[in-house]
């Protein structure tokens, strides 16, 4: 189980200079190019299946993302977040800026399973939350220098693996890849992005100093999404970068995407990450081209939000929340797992969606489908412990 | 006394961090001058930087005399060598900054480096300023203030920089023969900021019998400095009622004059002032600088002395922060809180220095072997804080964690970085950022860990 640091290489040379590298060398020029990346990690794999996982760092709000807009609940638990969605199936409609991914749910290339959880409970910290999800553990995590990441795992019971060159658009380590197998990891030239929330907690930092205040909050305006100085994260360049290397050997790819902890006027605050997500699924359908139909692309965040709208238009961490499957490999158009309610007696301590189910059996019974694994192999090395029970049947 | 350790490392030294215990009172910070005098990380001796220069001159005169010849690719490779020396000389003040167990030597050399505030302006000599500090300011730190201004004044750089080399008594041997005259540029600047200060009492006619004194004090590419005689204003020059000089001059009476304006009153209250400003408050208690007034002047401008005045005194160490880490001190700082190995910061490539190191400096306000005048950096808090620094240590702060890739948990940070005394709003942003990485880069961003 310890962390094998040598097996994870940092790959200083671009493999190729076509597609995103390139557009990634033209932005490469700025001061803020080099150092602020988030790996993004690949892995080659036997097979022809391709899995992209997408950390969605900050506890994504999946009653927004999915509006459950037939729940009588809805409307006076949050009256700022349930105006108005993109209908899907009568209950739930998407966000109104994911309306992009209409055609997807439609081919039945797109599916949510709405009240989902990793065991993480109740502390509710985006560190541990995040640590858990991409650890893949139950009860208590290991040691900070002996966890390893639950796609690692996998690559573990792969045969013919190798590392492959990896590359890294975004600002996190990918805990999830990290193991003993060998995976390569690329950090290349793009704008740091500062989400939302770090504005916004910066803000309060540089208020709290007089003498940091006034020049604190121009240079957060320069910084801004609209400002010239620290840009949005490029998830769309990011996809067609992972698209462009799964044209070659690489069959699992996972990063993240962050702006996702909305404290605060969710209704503008989330949007920019909606955005961010539906260009990287747009993204990498369009650049896989007759691969998507092999693709399968799971989102997954630490935790959900709470039910309820807090006093600043905002949602506060919760536990349950929502798992987004994606691709041509997978069986779509639906909502898979049931959904809890919103009634007060169906909420988990009053105040968070009721999770239904493990995420891990998802993702494990999507991993023994894609790579035709033993559900047994999976519940002792990928997700140590976990029960599997039934099949979901999520993919073709 | 108000002494905190965890205060003042921050304030004295280079910051907290797992690998160096604070100190544990102020003997042990005036201690640390003599233990870390002689720094580990080699700085650009000068002699190399004069070598280069008498090549790039060699190669210009070639070129002058046939402007044919193609010697591009040499002086290419010297601009490169002196560049990459340059950026080698960044990271190793960085590192003596950021690994000393204390730092109060690597502040002080700072300090004073910048008091004496000289560089070369493009030309023939280049980048040089980290050298010329090495070779002046840094064997003085814990000497004379004596010595330490003769070796920045008689310096070649400071000499340049300051137009002496071009300043000629109009009464000596070249004077005379080619109508030649002073240059008061380094006479004033002596008086006003290096010695007696802007508030010292002296008049246009004192800075101008001191031009006059200082004619002779030039240098050249092959011997460094020299004292000529056929610039140097002959005849007696009276300064403050003292008669320097003679017929003919010696650079013995630009010595006296100096070592008597070492010693002055006004240089003692001027440098005093100058150095609580710089590390206690931009109003520092008048009792604190009198006391280090007194001290410097009892012991003859033993710089020791100063720093035992200073260290002292219970106005030095009243709590809570009030100046604001350098962009240098703010990055040393950083990579010593998160123990960022020696490796990752020294021998770097010049891409990756340049874009890591260099340009964030820049943008911050400290450019590269550069000072912004004569009066060096301002040495108010204000100073640095200004929107573009602010979004340049932001994105530099938010960017180390990213690059180091294992941070720490920024819920434990915060106490380490800030020593126990972090205010609620950064316990709260810290541990309310979304990912391990942001909360840690909140950390180094904040206003908190800029303070010191």
């Amino acid at each position: 189980m310890r962390r094998q640091r040598p097996a994870i290489t940092e790959a200083h040379q671009p493999l190729s200079r076509r597609g995103f590298l390139g557009q990634s060398l033209a932005l490469g020029c700025s001061l803020a190019a080099a150092p602020l990346v988030t790996p993004i990690a690949l892995a080659g794999a036997p097979g022809e299946n391709r899995l992209v996982v997408i950390i969605l760092r900050g506890a994504m709000d999946g009653l927004d993302l999915l509006r459950p807009l037939g729940d009588p609940f809805l409307p006076e638990l949050r009256p700022s977040l349930s105006d108005e969605g993109v209908g899907l199936d009568g209950h739930f409609a998407l966000h109104p800026v994911l309306e992009g991914l209409l055609p997807l749910w439609q081919a039945g290339e797109l599916a949510f399973v709405p009240a989902t959880s990793t065991p993480y409970r109740d502390r509710r910290s985006h560190f541990d939350g995040q640590d858990h999800l991409e650890a893949g553990t139950a009860g208590a995590l290991p040691p900070a220098l002996a966890r390893d990441g639950w796609l690692n795992r996998l690559l573990t019971l792969l045969p013919g693996v190798e590392g492959r060159t990896a590359f890294a658009v975004g600002r996190t380590r990918m805990l999830i890849l990290e193991g003993e197998a060998p995976i390569t990891q690329w950090t290349p030239g793009t704008e740091l992005a500062l989400s939302p929330q770090s504005q916004l907690l910066l803000s309060y930092l540089f208020e709290a100093d007089p003498l940091f205040a006034e020049a604190g909050q121009t240079a957060l305006k320069m910084s801004g999404p609209s400002g010239t100085g620290l840009v949005a994260q490029d998830a769309e360049g990011l996809a067609h970068f992972v698209a462009e290397q799964m044209q070659g050997a690489t069959r699992i790819a996972s990063f993240s995407l962050t702006g996702w902890d909305t404290h605060q006027a969710q209704a503008r605050a989330l949007p920019p990450a909606l955005t961010q997500l539906q260009a990287a699924l747009l993204g990498l359908r369009a650049r896989l081209g007759p691969l998507w139909a092999q693709t399968t692309v799971m989102a997954m965040t630490e935790f959900g939000r709470t039910v309820r709208e807090n006093g600043t238009g905002g949602t506060d961490h919760g536990t349950g929340g929502a798992l987004l499957l994606a691709g041509g490999a997978i069986k779509g158009g639906r909502i898979i797992g049931g959904w809890p309610g919103l009634a007060e007696n169906a909420l988990y301590a009053g105040r968070d969606l009721m999770p239904l189910r493990d995420i891990r059996a998802y993702a494990g019974w999507a991993l023994r489908d894609m790579f035709g694994l033993e559900a047994s192999a999976i519940a002792a090395t990928v997700f140590p412990g976990l029960d599997m029970e039934a099949n979901p049947g999520l993919l073709l | 006394m108000n002494f905190s350790p965890a205060s003042a490392a921050i304030r004295f030294g280079s910051g907290l961090g797992p690998g160096h215990a604070p100190p544990a009172n102020p003997g042990e910070i005036w201690e640390s001058l003599h233990s870390e005098a002689q720094p580990a990380f080699p700085i650009t001796p000068w002699q190399t930087r004069l070598d280069h220069a008498r090549e790039r001159r060699a190669l210009r005169r070639t070129l002058r005399d046939d402007p044919e010849a193609d010697l591009r690719t040499d002086l290419r490779d010297l601009n490169r060598a002196d560049r990459m020396a340059a950026f080698a000389d960044l990271e190793a003040n960085l590192a003596r900054l950021a690994y000393a167990p204390v730092g109060f030597h690597a502040r002080l050399t700072r300090f004073w480096g910048n008091h004496f505030a000289a560089m070369a302006q493009g030309g023939i000599l280049r980048l040089a300023r980290s050298s010329y500090i090495e070779e002046t300011i840094q064997p003085h730190v814990t000497g004379t203030f004596r010595d330490m201004l003769r070796a920045a004044i008689l310096h070649p750089l400071m000499l340049a920089y300051l137009d002496q080399n071009r300043s000629v008594g109009p009464f000596s041997q070249v004077g005379r023969r080619r109508r030649r005259g002073l240059n008061e540029n380094l006479a004033r600047e002596l008086l006003e900021l290096h010695t007696l200060g802007p508030e010292g009492s002296y008049t246009q006619e004192d800075v101008t019998q001191l031009a006059r004194l200082l004619t002779g004090l030039t240098f050249d590419l092959d011997e460094g400095f020299r004292f000529e005689p056929r610039i140097a204003e002959p005849g007696i020059i009276e300064i403050f009622g003292k008669r320097y000089g003679g017929r003919p001059m010696f650079l013995e009476h630009v010595l006296e004059f100096l070592d008597d304006l070492a010693e002055r009153p006004e240089t003692a209250a001027h440098l005093a002032g100058k150095l609580a400003r710089h590390f206690v408050s931009d109003a520092p208690d008048p009792q604190l600088v009198a006391h280090m007034t007194a001290s410097y002047l009892d012991a003859k401008g033993d710089l020791m002395a100063l720093y035992r005045a200073l260290l002292e005194h219970p106005a030095a160490h009243t709590p809570g922060h009030r100046k604001v880490r350098a962009p240098m001190e703010l990055m040393a700082a950083s990579l010593r809180a998160l123990e960022v190995a020696p490796e990752q910061v020294t021998g770097l490539s010049a891409r990756v220095a340049n874009r890591w190191l260099v340009q964030p400096l820049d943008a911050m306000g400290e450019p590269l072997e550069q000072v912004p005048s004569p009066a060096g950096h301002g040495d108010l808090a204000a100073y640095w804080v200004t929107p573009q620094a602010l979004a340049a240590r932001t994105l530099w702060a938010m960017a180390l964690p990213v690059r180091l890739g294992d941070v720490p948990d920024p819920r434990a940070f915060v106490d380490l970085a800030l020593g126990g005394q972090a205010s609620e709003t950064l316990r709260f942003a810290a541990a309310g950022a979304e990912t391990r990485v942001e909360g840690i880069g909140l950390v180094l961003a904040s206003p908190e860990f800029s303070r010191r």
